[in-house]
This record gives C-alpha cells, sequence and structure tokens, in this order.
C-alpha cells in the first residue's frame, strides 16, 4: 500500500545587524534529514550574502552545512527549500542497538531529573502492566493538560525541571520535559527539530524508541506525529540540534525571522516561487 | 649522591624559577593569584631495575587506555561484555557523545598521559590516576634539571643518570607521528593559564609555534596559521593545551572565546590531529580507574604489571557495605572533580559531617569512589638547614607515537604541610626532579 505523502517546504531564517558583522563563522542544522520515514527528493539551499560553504555530519547523523562569510554585512539570510516524501508505516529503527541509544538513555543537560519532574513522574509514571506505547502516549497527553503554552516566560536556556516547577513554557520545554520523564522510565528518547505544516516557525518534538522503532511524540500539539511533520535533526536535547550557531566580529544587537511554509500536495508538486537547483 | 652545593644553590635556582615564570595561577574565591611552584633540591631517586618495571606498567596501562577509548566511541565491546556496567560510561560527565564514531589519526587518542604513581611503606607501586585529557607537569623538572647542572656541575659529573632534558624531542616526534600535512603547533588559552610557563617552554624547546585561538583559522576544511602580516599557513597537528569543552564554540561550549570555530569539523574529517584526542575524559574518570586492571585484561589478555590503590564503589552493594563499616579508614572522592578538590578523608569528618556525607553517598553511590589510604612513602624536603620528611607521588610522562615510551624523569610532587596527603601543584605544594639512574 503506498501512503507516501509529498510535502513541499521552506525554511527561511533572517538575522539582521544593528551594525556591521565581519569574518562570521556559521554552522546551520537545517537540512531535513532522510532516513526510512522521509525521503528527500530535492532541496535547494541559498545564503546570503552568498557564500562558499562545506557539509558535514554530526555524532547523531545530522547534515549540517557550515562556512564563513569574510566581508562585513547586516544582513544574514538562510533558505531551505524543497520536496519530502513522507511514509509514516515505515518508521526508522536505530542501526546498533546499544552503540546508537546509548546517549538517548541517560539525563542531558537540559533533561536533568530534579525534584519537580521526580514528583511528576510519581504521580504520572508508567504503571507495571502498560505497555512503554501506551504510557507515551497517556504522557503526552497528561503533559498537555498541565501545561500552559506560553512564550516570553521561558528561553533557551530553561531546563526541563524549571520549565516543569513553572508549569509553562514552548515547544522545547514541552520536549524536555518529556523526554527527561521518558528516560526515567527507561525509554531511550530523543529531541527533534523539524517543521510541520501549519506552523509558521519551526517546531520541536520528542522520538522515543520502543520495540526497535522511533515513534514521533508532539506533546505540545497534543498528537502523535503524523506525515505532516518533516523532521531535520535530533539529539540529547536542544543543544545537539541548534540551529544555527554563529561566532562574528562586531554586528550590534541582532534581530531574528524565521519563516516556515509546509504544505501537502496532491499529484505532482508546483514549486510556486521556489527554485530549485 | 650529590654535592653540597646542588642544596646550597637552592635559593638561587628557586629564584632563577620565578624569573623564568615557573609559576601556577590559581583561582580562588573568584580572584587570580599566581602562586610560585617550590622548588626542593634534594631528587627522588629512581634504580635502573625499578624503573624498567615502571615502565613496563605504564606502557601496558596506557596501551589498554587507548584501546578502551576506541572502543567506547565506536563498538563499545567492553560494555557489551559487562566488564563495566553501562552507567558508569554513559551517565559520567566525561563521556562525550559528539565523539561518537570519529577516529583519530593513527587511532591515537592519549598522545601524552601523565600517570600518577605513589610508592607505599612496602616499597610497592600503586597508581593513583591517570590523566589523559590534558596533563601538565613535565616542563617542571626539565627546567629545574638545566638549573642544577648549572648549579652543581660536579653532581651530573659524578652520577650516571638519564637526562631528562630530551622530554622537547620525545615530544616533538609525537606530535610529528600523527601530523597530516603542515605545522605543529601548541595552542594556549594565554598567559593567564596556570600552566603558561608550560606552554612557552615546550613550544621553545620543540621549535613548535605557540598560537592562541585568534591566529589559527579554518578555511575549505583545512586547518590554517594567520601570520602577523595575514599569510596563512596549512597546519597539521594542535598540541591543544586547553580543553574539549573550549576548543570549539561551533561545536562545544559556545561561549568560548578562546576556541577556533570549525576545528572540531575539520579534525571529524581527519584533516588536521588533535592532541590529546577529544573525549577522553570518560578514561580518566575517578569511577573508571576503578575498571583499569580489568581493562588490561580484557584488551591485552595480560595481568596488570601495576596495581591501583585499593578502590571500592559504592555503586557495587557489597562494596558499600564495606565503605560504610570502614568510613575512617578510607579516603572518599567525588569523580566529578579534580586537582585535590571533592577529597575527603573519612577519619577526619565530625560527627554530623559523616552523618550529611553517608547521605549523600547513599543518594548517589555512582559519584564516588573510596580508597584505601595508603601509607606512602615520605621523602626528605629541605626546610632550612634540615630535611624534613613529607608525602610525595610521581607523575609520570608517557608518550604515544608508533610505539609508548615512558619518558625517564618525571615530576614529583610534595606536600608542604606535614599533615597532608594532597600533594596537587593547586593546592600549594612544591616539586622535586626525578632522578632516573642509568647503570
Amino acid at each position: 500500500m503506498c501512503t507516501k505523502r509529498i510535502l513541499t517546504f521552506c525554511y527561511r531564517m533572517d538575522i539582521a545587524f544593528s551594525l556591521p558583522a565581519a569574518k562570521h563563522q556559521f554552522t546551520l542544522r537545517m537540512l531535513p534529514c532522510q532516513d526510512a520515514r522521509q525521503k528527500i527528493a530535492k532541496v535547494c539551499i541559498r545564503l546570503v550574502p552568498e557564500c562558499a560553504y562545506a557539509n558535514g555530519e554530526d555524532a547523531f547523523g545530522n547534515q549540517y552545512i557550515y562556512g564563513e562569510i569574510v566581508q562585513e554585512h547586516t544582513h544574514f539570510g538562510v533558505e531551505v527549500c524543497g520536496i519530502a516524501e513522507i511514509d509514516q508505516n515505515c518508521l526508522t529503527a536505530p542501526e546498533n542497538t546499544m552503540a546508537a541509544l546509548a546517549p538517548y538513555r541517560y539525563p542531558s543537560h537540559y533533561t536533568k531529573v530534579g525534584e519537580e519532574i521526580k514528583e511528576y513522574y510519581r504521580e504520572h509514571g508508567k504503571g507495571n502492566t502498560e505497555t512503554q506505547l501506551a504510557f507515551t502516549e497517556r504522557l503526552l497527553h497528561q503533559i498537555y493538560q498541565d501545561m500552559v503554552y506560553c512564550q516570553g516566560v521561558t528561553d533557551i536556556y530553561t531546563t526541563a525541571e524549571q520549565a516543569m516547577a513553572g508549569r509553562t513554557g514552548v515547544c522545547q520545554d514541552y520536549a524536555h520535559i518529556m523526554i527527561s520523564l521518558c528516560r526515567i522510565a527507561d525509554i531511550p528518547s530523543r529531541y527533534v527539530v523539524g517543521m510541520m505544516q501549519g506552523e509558521g516557525f519551526s517546531h520541536a518534538w520528542v522520538e522515543v524508541c520502543i520495540d526497535g522503532y522511533w515513534h514521533g511524540m508532539d506533546p505540545t500539539n497534543n498528537r502523535v506525529v503524523d506525515d505532516t511533520y518533516i523532521k531535520i535533526s535530533h539529539g540529547r536535547d536542544y543543544q545537539d540540534c541548534i540551529v544555527n550557531r554563529g561566532v562574528f566580529r562586531g554586528g550590534g544587537e541582532q534581530t531574528q525571522q524565521v519563516q516556515v511554509i509546509v504544505n501537502a500536495e496532491e499529484g505532482l508538486p508546483d514549486f510556486r516561487g521556489v527554485n530549485i537547483v | 649522591m650529590y654535592e653540597m652545593d646542588l642544596l646550597d644553590n637552592t635559593e638561587i635556582v628557586n629564584k632563577l624559577l620565578a624569573r623564568y615564570g615557573v609559576k601556577f595561577g590559581i583561582y580562588k574565591n573568584n580572584e587570580f593569584k599566581e602562586q610560585l611552584f617550590p622548588f626542593d633540591a634534594i631528587p627522588r631517586i629512581i634504580r635502573r631495575e625499578e624503573f624498567s618495571y615502571l615502565e613496563k606498567g605504564l606502557k601496558q596501562r596506557v596501551v589498554a587506555l587507548n584501546l578502551f577509548l576506541e572502543d567506547i566511541y565506536h563498538n563499545k565491546n567492553i560494555v557489551k561484555d559487562k566488564i563495566i556496567p553501562e552507567d558508569f560510561i554513559f551517565a559520567s560527565s566525561g563521556y562525550m557523545p559528539e565523539c561518537e564514531g570519529v577516529t583519530p589519526v593513527k587511532k591515537i587518542y592519549s598522545h601524552i598521559s601523565g600517570i600518577d604513581l605513589v610508592k607505599g611503606k612496602d616499597g610497592k607501586w600503586y597508581i593513583l590516576e591517570d590523566n589523559l585529557r590534558v596533563p601538565s607537569g613535565a616542563s617542571y623538572p626539565m627546567i629545574a634539571r638545566e638549573l642544577c647542572r648549572r648549579s652543581s656541575p660536579k653532581t651530573f659529573r659524578d652520577n650516571s643518570l638519564e637526562d631528562n632534558r630530551n622530554y622537547a624531542q620525545l615530544l616533538r616526534k609525537t606530535l610529528d607521528y600523527v601530523n597530516v600535512g603542515g605545522h605543529t603547533v601548541i595552542l594556549t588559552p594565554g598567559r593567564y593559564n596556570a600552566a603558561y610557563f608550560e606552554h612557552s617552554y615546550l613550544a621553545e624547546k620543540t621549535g613548535a609555534h605557540l598560537v592562541n585561538g585568534n591566529e589559527l583559522t579554518v578555511e575549505n576544511d583545512k586547518l590554517y596559521y594567520v601570520d602577523y602580516t595575514g599569510k596563512k599557513e596549512r597546519v597539521g597537528a594542535v598540541y591543544r593545551r586547553i580543553s574539549d569543552e573550549y576548543l570549539d564554540p561551533m561545536n562545544f561550549n559556545p561561549e568560548s572565546v578562546i576556541g577556533i570555530p570549525h576545528i572540531y569539523d575539520v579534525y571529524r574529517k581527519g584533516n588536521v590531529a588533535l592532541i590529546n584526542a577529544t573525549g577522553n575524559g570518560i578514561a580518566d574518570d575517578k569511577g573508571i580507574y576503578y575498571f583499569v586492571p580489568k581493562m588490561i585484561r580484557y584488551y591485552l589478555k595480560e595481568e596488570p604489571v601495576l596495581s591501583n590503590a585499593p578502590t571500592y564503589l559504592p555503586f557495587y552493594k557489597e562494596d558499600m557495605s564495606y565503605v560504610l563499616a570502614h568510613f575512617n579508614d578510607l579516603v572518599l572522592k567525588d569523580v566529578a572533580e579534580a586537582g585535590g578538590y571533592g577529597v575527603v578523608f573519612g577519619n577526619s569528618m565530625s560527627r554530623e559531617q559523616k552523618e550529611q556525607f553517608i547521605a549523600l553517598l547513599k543518594s548517589e553511590p555512582r559519584r564516588f569512589i573510596a580508597q584505601e589510604i595508603i601509607d606512602f612513602q615520605d621523602l626528605d624536603i629541605q626546610e632550612g638547614v634540615e630535611a624534613v620528611a613529607r608525602k610525595a607521588d610521581l607523575r609520570a610522562f608517557v608518550l604515544m607515537a608508533d610505539e609508548p615510551y615512558v619518558w625517564k624523569s618525571g615530576l614529583t610532587r610534595f606536600s608542604r604541610n606535614p599533615d597532608s596527603f594532597i600533594v596537587n601543584s593547586s593546592q600549594g605544594g612544591g616539586f622535586k626532579d626525578t632522578w632516573v639512574l642509568s647503570h
């Protein structure tokens, strides 16, 4: 049975500098990944100012590009567009179980277990007869119910423990909390960055490894990941998936804007305004 | 054995050492203080046969530790075969998932290893800890020897001892062995680092460039040294004296201003060698120390030549009961700490402290190791005109190129406080030259 869904995507990030920046070193983890569930049929990368870049693959298997813009610039723009084919019936299996799962089974910086997380787990932890899948699905609904989605309360430094204490946060916090709890229950789990239809912004969710396959869970939206999600990268937590890392001279204040468009295409994809290379 | 002028000139030697900048920078209460690293002229003397025995054991240990690092960041057989419980690897702060699958040039992880030993009153040597990240200290006996040879030429004419000034050539050979093409440089965080004297001294003696992070740049997937005219020259090997965390703001701590953006990307592709490799912290973790003899048996199918100090892991139930029953006879170490910090002696705690500590131990058993207090041999140091006995250890240096080599000297550190067992330089101890007799 062919259940492939074709999605077109366009991920655009713009950074405006109040003063000229130069010697700008960048690493971008913005390329959708290729795995059993997701094939990238076409991808086009555009950098402004234009510059040469190299490709790399990190220890978690994420593809990234990196380079340097030497000259002065007040704007840095990146656009990654293309076509993804998603087959939700084909989940991804880790290659070599222990080696591949090790980093996802122990607390990492953002997912350290403190009193708040422990207390929450005591209340909502995995039941003895409950299956791992049933537990993670229940947990995602529970987190959705107990948390208040609110921007500006937490920031990129907020840990799962801190977000749990305030019961507020954004997708990054929801994901960290869920990862922290799943790891207590001995379920390998990892942080995922990607895009989804109808979101408009980049998104973060969770993958749990159950019975040899990675299952996507989105506590922020109270749903199991389906074929409207395009995955970019994964890691132990936020730190491993930072979309844009940069070091530069000057630059003053910077303001960042992100725009993500994901469209489902019936039949052949039609690219309006997207240049395919 | 030695002439009296060797001892009489101690003060002059110490003055010269201070002038050369043989100092230790210490951060205490957020204040940076430089303090001299006092030299004591009475050498530690190791007989030739005794040193060959140490050599054999040290080589064996470092070879096994290198195999362990390669295994942990690739196949993990030692965990699969249940020699080491996986908690000790993956929950350790020394384990770096960023190093998974990355193979350093010629599979060497620990090019320069500093292994700390003590000699017990029973005459037996024990390994205290392995330092496989950026062990420092070789430069101190090198320069002390140089100055002592001048202050007491006759001592060195009349005694047959190994010349330790060859360390620079050995180090250079080790660095060049993994160089993938281009210059060999020594990367320093700068003059406020505790070991800056050593960085500059080793650069001078090996002929390698001494560079700061901002003099290196990545371009076209390669690393370059940029000189003052802006000219770029390829770098093939970096003896980096900064820790993994600060090495590359694009891959590790983003706040680092002393690192080189993208150096790790280039390293991962094999386009530059880093000495030592990244991720070595997992092998010199105090919790992993317990397993080193098991590693030697596992990888080399040999019995360890040198013993560990008797160590207990409260992580294991039977060890925990032993530790609780013999609390006063043991020294407890926090596995996450270094430099003599996080070390407590069971017999020096008040009742209240002890209760608190035991509660902590029970809640985080993985965090501590317990060791028998070794009654180690004292060495004489000069105090005024008298000689007094003090605790001392030995840091031996093992260099790994085509084969392991043990430097025929070492850094002997001593505690100046008569009651203290802690000899770390960062705790205000002093040092001695280490003589290895050549016949």
